[in-house]
């Protein structure tokens, strides 16, 4: 093993601090699912295409696979292993915003991300930040309810 | 899965940066800059890039960060598409055109710099700078160099090897001129465009660029001169300035040359309708 094509990475997953001793060319996508087990972070098309890989760097979602692992150096990564019953989730099952699921986690971290940074965030902002992740049994109406559903819940308790 | 291993460095100034890549010169290696890394990652894993090394650019302060100053804005380098959706507001063009290239979650990761030097024919993030004659700051072996970027970038042109882009600088007054912008894809919003025309009008005169038409973005003087000759019809304008392209119209699996010619004319007839509306 040449040590020059490895680098010594310091970042936390869902709050746990990690220091992996990671390959220069292995993405973040294989780095959270292979090392750390992360099995949510979905392989899709491996090309910044469909989101399914999305996670957040710092609550500013990504695709991991278009980012190698040495580059989540220092920052905090949320994958939905991160997120536990939050409103959001609850919302995807109360209106249907999933069937088979793969597109699943990508999309709640989206939407997630999204709420965090634009609570009041219109139909138009909606579907931009939507528009980085690929849904195909959905039809996307349902995701679109559920966000819009939560917004309601978090306007009703401001 | 990348199936070859490189080196990775991140440097925290150019110097560091182009004194990385000569020295992995010497060695034999080849070495390539890396920002958003979407474009490197994509292509290495297709084997159609294989670097020894690569110098990741986002450590460095001076390609980061945007500045508005008295009578220029400066943009860095590595800045992404979003922090120019989001905060750019002096460029309503490049605003513009940002949102409309790729996705959000790429975005959030594409920097300017790997747009402008993709090697893809599109690079629409060049448009604005050409249009508003902006100065590109490049760095290499002999030093920090302000070019014109229209000159820089002339007929597909990218950067030598080892030269990088630090930074681009925009006057203010030509940066807020009025626009018109228009991108046609085949099919889903997200795409390459078939055709994206923007315009803009400073001082009663237009000037066009175009992506997606031939195999690099571009602005022509010939066609600018052609666009504002108001002896000729609005339809005899987009004609003439069609038979004036740069190089034969691409004709790919997005749209024949054909279509491309049709969806051109129809977008330079609505600029031209557009900017005779709005004096
Ligand atoms: C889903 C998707 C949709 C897209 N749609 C569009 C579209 O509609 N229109 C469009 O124009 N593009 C589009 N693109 C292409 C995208 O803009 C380019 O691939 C761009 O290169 C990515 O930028 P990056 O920062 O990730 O580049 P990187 O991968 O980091 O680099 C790209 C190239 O630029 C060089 N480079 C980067 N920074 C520097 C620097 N500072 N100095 C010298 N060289 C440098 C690199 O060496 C490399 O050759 C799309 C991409 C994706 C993933
Ligand atoms: S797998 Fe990452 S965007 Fe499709
Ligand atoms: S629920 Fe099946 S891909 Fe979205």
């Amino acid at each position: 093993m040449d040590k020059g094509y490895f680098n010594l990475v310091d970042f936390r997953a869902n709050g746990v601090p990690y220091q992996l001793f990671v390959r220069n060319a292995d993405t973040l996508l294989h780095i959270l699912r292979e090392e750390l087990g992360l099995m949510s972070v979905k392989p899709g098309c491996e090309n910044g295409d469909c989101g399914s890989c999305t996670v957040l760097m710092d609550n500013v979602p990504v695709n991991a696979c278009h980012m190698l692992a040495v580059e989540a150096d220092s920052h905090h990564i949320t994958t939905i292993e991160g997120l536990e019953d939050t409103k959001l989730q609850e919302a995807f099952i109360a209106n249907h915003a999933l069937q088979c699921g793969y597109c699943t986690p990508g999309f709640i971290l989206n939407a997630h991300a999204l709420l965090s940074h634009h609570p009041d965030a219109d139909e138009q902002k909606i579907n931009e930040w939507l528009e980085s992740n690929i849904c195909r049994c959905t039809g996307y109406q349902e995701i679109k309810e559920a966000i819009q559903t939560v917004q309601k819940e978090l306007e009703g308790n401001g | 899965m990348i199936s070859f291993d490189f080196l990775y460095f991140r440097p925290k100034s150019v110097h560091e940066a182009l004194q990385i890549y000569q020295d992995l010169s010497h060695e034999g290696l080849q070495a390539v800059f890396y920002n958003g890394g979407t474009e490197i990652i994509s292509r290495a894993r297709a084997g159609e890039v294989q670097p020894d090394a690569v110098i990741d650019m986002k450590g460095i302060a001076d390609c980061q960060g945007y500045r508005d100053e008295a009578e220029w804005i400066t943009i860095g380098a590595a800045v992404t598409l979003s922090n120019i959706t989001d905060e750019i507001n002096c460029f309503p063009l490049m605003q513009r055109i940002a949102k409309e290239i790729a996705t959000r979650n790429a975005r959030n990761k594409i920097s300017i710099a790997g747009n402008v030097l993709s090697s893809l024919n599109y690079r629409e993030a060049l448009l604005p700078f050409l249009l508003t004659d902006s100065v590109a700051v490049v760095a290499g072996p002999a030093g920090i160099k302000e070019e014109n970027t229209a000159a820089l970038f002339a007929n597909g042109s990218r950067l030598e090897p080892g030269k990088l882009l630090v930074q681009f600088k925009t006057e203010k007054e030509r940066a807020g001129a009025n626009y018109f912008f228009k991108k046609k894809t085949k099919q889903s919003a997200v795409n390459y465009p078939i055709a994206t025309l923007c315009a803009m009008k400073r001082e009663g005169k237009i000037t066009a660029g175009f992506s997606g038409i031939c195999t690099f973005p571009f602005k022509d003087a010939k066609i600018d001169r052609i666009l504002n000759d108001h002896a000729l019809t609005i339809s005899a304008r987009a004609e003439e300035a069609i038979a004036h392209l740069p190089e034969k119209m691409v004709n790919d699996f997005h749209a024949s040359a054909g279509y491309r010619h049709f969806v051109l004319e129809q977008l330079l007839i609505e600029m031209l309708e557009h900017f005779e509306e709005v004096s």
